[in-house]
């Protein structure tokens, strides 16, 4: 994924929207390199008006075409999405949701920061809080305060999620989608008791690291963007002794929690029970019996599943915990609401973002695709409760939802996981010490802010 | 020796192809096995029953056809294109004597230093601001100039003999005709050359028609492989299913026009008698 950002904060951001496109497309354009920059120092979105506290009326007999970029543009993910998108056809049969689909997150973000540089923003689009704040800042999204206060589903909302669609303001800027937390998966044969600890996890990941087993294999992602073992270190550093990223986004990577969690991964390196490669290592050594653990996303699991083939039990089960007691990580997008689009549209889509947080939608949903439902409640639905059935640990995952953080939603966050990632490989690869290599990560991040 | 360094050689070009068939033959969960356990004769059922799975899965996940119909449109037009620029502008720079001739192609061939995901944004800009996001053009248009292919074929220009020019023009011959009638037809196997490179990077082309599109009517084939791969992991098989079936036509053209792709760089012998 490239999450490579450059923002401008010295720009006053013109108050007109053909300006702010002008704004966006020349900074684009000017040097190639993605700027939504220009912007609005503190208040997010303070002068926009009258879609701050107006949720447009919806006329349902009007005819009217929304759309939504997203990356569910595969398997699973894709054919889910699309029945989301026909179940609503069938209950508004004047509203056409058309998808756009994108590859990944990378492209996704790219694209969806040119087409509102050209003045062609997509009505809705998938999100991560860091972007959020971004397009929030250039004031090209609507904030959601007063649309959400006229759901009624949001009061089920798990409390993490709840926390997870507001911006550093406090003002509700997204509505939840693809949410997900992180968990072992195991050869159960070959692991027969899940840890309880990442002190345990290491000894465990020692001993069975041998005749070609390496027990756990990550792709610590690179300067263009983190990757999942990215996630692995930004959690055991907060099971560690403390977050990588205070709440405001401050990076704190050389304080303790950061230093242990590197050292941890460092010894497991060195004691060849760990593996560094990129894409999915942990998934394909898993499936071909030469890992024991993969530590990534719930959404992993139908993915993990097939590569398993039935060739073994695999076990799944929380994150152990570490010295400082549990942490996870809450990822996966939000959807925003683009500033551009007409009232009726903007109407129409709060209807389908409403819609898609719906118990039944979510418990579809999260049966589908293996990511989470974004309430409780959605667990009392007959499909979800057939999934919980057969794999009981989607229920603590759920619950886990409340207590994982997420990252904190502030621009400069995205570039400062590449850098953490780069001190990553660089001490897995033993070019410089743990230490070493999280201060000069934490002095680059600092000039970020 | 050097027949087993050209086996050793073709094996090892070879083995990605064989690897793709393989795992398309393969169950999801034989595709993590290292090493590879082969079935003996005898014992293929199971290949077989996972091809069918695989292939029919792969099949199903998007409208191939449609596919593959745009990309043989959007590959013949680029081809057309890029040789009817190339061949004037090759024959421009190196049969006409014109000022800044040399500057010019200096500018031309500078192009090739700019990295493509630079100009990614800018580009996706201009074709918003031209009306041609969404459309076949944007994904021929801008792809209808070769750098490569007026570099080689303006190479190739230069090593004919200066005589049959200097003939034709006695002849009453004008720089189209020579063009058309001299230097083109002694072009053809660079034209060729030029042309399978053309095609096959149309063929192959993924980032851009997926930024420049939006509309599965329009989207070739490489947009269509995507289907496979998602942020949480990938669909091996199937994805290489669908790699098998549409790299078919690409190996068919290659296999036709192989002896050209290998003599791209043929002499004019017999152009001028001695």
């Amino acid at each position: 994924m490239d999450h490579r950002l450059t923002s401008d904060h010295a720009r006053p951001i013109p108050t007109n929207r053909a300006s702010r496109r002008t704004v966006l497309a020349g900074a684009a354009a000017s040097a190639g390199v993605l700027a939504l920059g220009a912007c609005s120092s503190g208040s997010k979105g303070s002068d926009s008006g009258s879609s701050e506290d107006a949720v447009p009326r919806f006329d349902e007999k009007k005819t009217t075409t929304i759309t939504f970029m997203h990356a569910m543009s595969a398997g699973d993910q894709k054919e889910a999405l699309e029945r989301i998108v026909a179940d609503f056809g069938k209950k508004h049969p004047n509203v056409t949701v058309e998808l756009q689909d994108q590859p990944d997150y990378g492209t996704l973000q790219t694209k969806t920061k040119a087409q509102v540089g050209a003045g062609s923003a997509p009505t809705i689009a998938q999100a991560y809080g860091n972007w959020a704040s971004e397009y929030a800042d250039s004031q090209v999204i609507v904030p959601l305060d007063a649309y959400a206060r006229t759901n009624t589903d949001m009061a089920d909302f798990a409390e993490g999620v709840k926390k997870d669609i507001q911006l550093s303001d406090g003002k509700v800027w997204m509505w939840p989608f693809n949410k997900s937390v992180v968990v072992v998966y195991r050869n159960a044969e070959m692991v027969k008791e899940e840890p309880a600890t990442w002190e345990d996890f290491a000894k465990i990941a020692k001993d069975v690291s041998k005749d070609g087993v390496v027990a756990l294999s990550i792709d610590p992602g690179s300067a263009k963007g983190p990757a999942g073992g990215t996630a692995l270190f930004e959690i055991l550093a907060e099971a560690m002794g403390g977050p990588v990223f205070a709440e405001d986004g401050t990076p704190q990577f050389d304080e303790e929690g950061g230093v242990k969690a590197l050292e941890y991964l460092v010894d497991l390196k060195k004691a060849g029970a760990l593996a560094i490669a990129s894409g999915y290592p942990g998934q394909e050594a898993l499936g071909a019996q030469k890992g024991a653990f993969d530590v990534s996303s719930v959404a992993s699991f139908p993915f993990n599943e097939e590569a398993v083939g039935g060739a073994f039990e695999m076990g799944v089960s929380a994150l152990p915990e570490g010295t400082s007691g549990a942490a996870n990580q809450l990822a996966g997008t939000n959807i925003v609401l683009f500033a551009d689009a007409s009232d009726q549209e903007k109407a129409a889509a709060w209807e389908f973002m409403q819609f898609i947080t719906t118990p039944e939608q979510q418990a579809s949903w999260a049966a589908s695709t293996g990511y989470l439902p974004v309430s409780a409640s959605s667990l009392e639905q007959e499909v979800l409760k057939k999934v919980v059935d057969e794999r009981p640990w989607v229920a603590d995952a759920v619950e886990q939802i409340d207590t994982a953080r997420g990252l904190p939603p502030v621009t400069s966050v995205t570039e400062a996981s590449g850098l953490l990632s780069v001190a990553l490989q660089n001490a897995l690869q033993g070019k410089a010490e743990p230490k070493d290599a999280l201060a000069d990560a934490q002095k680059k991040a600092a000039a970020l802010r | 020796m050097l027949s087993s360094l050209a086996v050793l050689a073709a094996l090892a070009f070879l083995f990605p192809l064989l690897w793709t068939l393989y795992t398309s033959i393969s169950t999801p969960a034989d595709v993590y096995t290292l090493p590879p356990r082969i079935k003996p004769v005898g014992q293929w059922d199971e290949y077989v029953a996972a091809a069918g799975e695989n292939y029919a899965r792969a099949w199903a996940a998007a409208p191939w056809p449609r596919y593959f119909g745009n990309t043989v449109l959007i590959a013949v037009c680029v081809v057309g294109l890029t040789l009817l620029t190339g061949l004037l502008a090759a024959f421009a720079f190196s049969r006409m004597r014109f000022r800044g001739r040399g500057a010019l192609f200096l500018l031309v061939m500078s192009v090739m230093m700019v990295p493509q995901t630079v100009l990614l944004v800018p580009n996706f800009l201009l074709a918003q601001k031209m009306h041609l996001y969404d459309t076949y053009a944007i994904q021929i248009l801008p792809w209808g100039a070769s750098v490569f292919g007026i570099f080689l074929l303006r190479q190739f220009f230069q090593t004919l003999p200066t005589e049959i020019f200097e003939a034709a023009e006695l002849d009453g011959a004008g720089a189209v005709r020579m063009l058309v009638q001299v230097a083109g037809p002694l072009a053809v196997p660079t034209m060729v050359l030029v042309a399978l490179n053309a095609f096959m990077g149309s063929w192959n082309s993924f980032v851009w028609p997926y930024f420049m599109t939006k509309s599965d009517q329009l989207r070739p084939i490489e947009v269509g492989l995507q289907t496979f791969q998602s942020e949480n992991g990938n669909d091996w098989t199937a994805m290489s299913a669908a790699v098998v079936f549409t790299t078919i036509p690409v190996i068919l053209l290659f296999l036709f026009l192989q002896k050209y792709f290998v003599h791209g760089t043929v002499t004019t012998d017999g152009a001028v008698r001695g």
